[in-house]
């Protein structure tokens, strides 16, 4: 994987905080991502390979830091690791689920990763996401799927307050542009 | 605005689903001899009812799944969700 394609080489640009700075918004280059699909005694199987149990409770997930599953519907999840974890990963679930009719692919290229921290980070994607963001219904160990201003994307929230936001990478310039006006009155700082 | 409950995510809001027309109709069983009438029926014809209402939607930004959902079309009331292969719910009185 080459930084040269990066989804947000064309919109990304260091700045200093325009105000009180109550937003930073940074891109989680190269997450890599495997989409999982299965049912039955097939996600037994996973939860043997993976060492902890696929979250089957809706708008979860299970694991810690980088490596975890989040559930995405009642027979699909999305595994993320390290970039470098993903092949060793895919060939884990391979070989766990020989036999079982499911499908692991690795769609790490197919979105980009936009993290939002801070102490404002709520307010500013609350602005554009119709969820509940209320902690006690919306935080660390829940993942939904909804939208962001126009654009369908998978809400993560992260330990210290913020949210991982997973966007096809074709909407990844949109979903920067449109955070970065919506952090605007709160000072946005951009990380790289 | 309607407060759908997709029967696998939970309460979402409507933007999030994409509607998909009365649920239930079927195809001409025995397609090569099915009549005009029985395709005009089929392609065109929808029950369009003022009351309640067995239709499709599908959460197009969450789980991505087709459901089926008995919603009053005068006051938008939801009455019940249900899976595809679910027992039909029985409509309110």
């Amino acid at each position: 994987m080459t930084d040269e394609c990066a989804p947000l080489d064309n919109v990304l640009r260091p700045g200093a905080p325009s105000g009180p700075s109550g937003v930073a918004l940074s891109d989680r280059r190269f997450v890599g991502q495997i989409n999982l699909r299965g049912r039955g005694e097939a996600v037994t199987a996973v939860g043997a390979a993976l060492g902890y149990a696929l979250p089957v409770e809706a708008n979860t997930t299970v694991g810690s830091g980088v490596s975890r599953a989040c559930w995405l519907g009642p027979d699909e999840w999305l595994l993320i690791c390290e970039d470098d974890q993903r092949a060793e990963l895919k060939k884990r679930l391979d070989d766990a689920l020989a036999g079982h009719a499911y499908a692991a692919t690795d769609v790490t290229d197919s979105r980009a990763v936009l993290r939002i921290a801070g102490a404002c980070a709520r307010p500013v994607l609350a602005k554009g996401c119709p969820l509940d963001l209320s902690a006690r219904s919306f935080g660390v160990g829940h993942v939904a799927q909804s939208l962001v201003g126009r654009a369908q994307a998978m809400i993560l929230p992260i330990e210290g307050g913020g949210y991982d936001l997973f966007v096809a990478r074709s909407f990844a310039g949109y979903l920067w542009t449109w955070l970065l006006d919506a952090g605007a009155e709160y000072g946005i700082r951009v990380q790289t | 605005m309607l407060l759908i409950p997709c029967p696998y995510c939970g309460e979402r809001t409507e933007s999030e689903f994409r509607y998909g027309g009365e649920a239930h109709f079927r195809r001409p069983e025995n397609h090569l001899e099915a009549t005009d009438e029985a395709w005009a029926d089929y392609l065109f014809m929808r029950k369009n009812p003022k009351g309640w209402h067995r239709e499709r939607w599908m959460h197009i930004a969450g789980c991505k799944r087709w459901f089926y959902v008995v919603r009053h079309t005068v006051t938008h009331r939801i009455s019940s969700v249900y899976k595809v292969g679910d027992p039909l719910p029985d409509l309110p009185s």
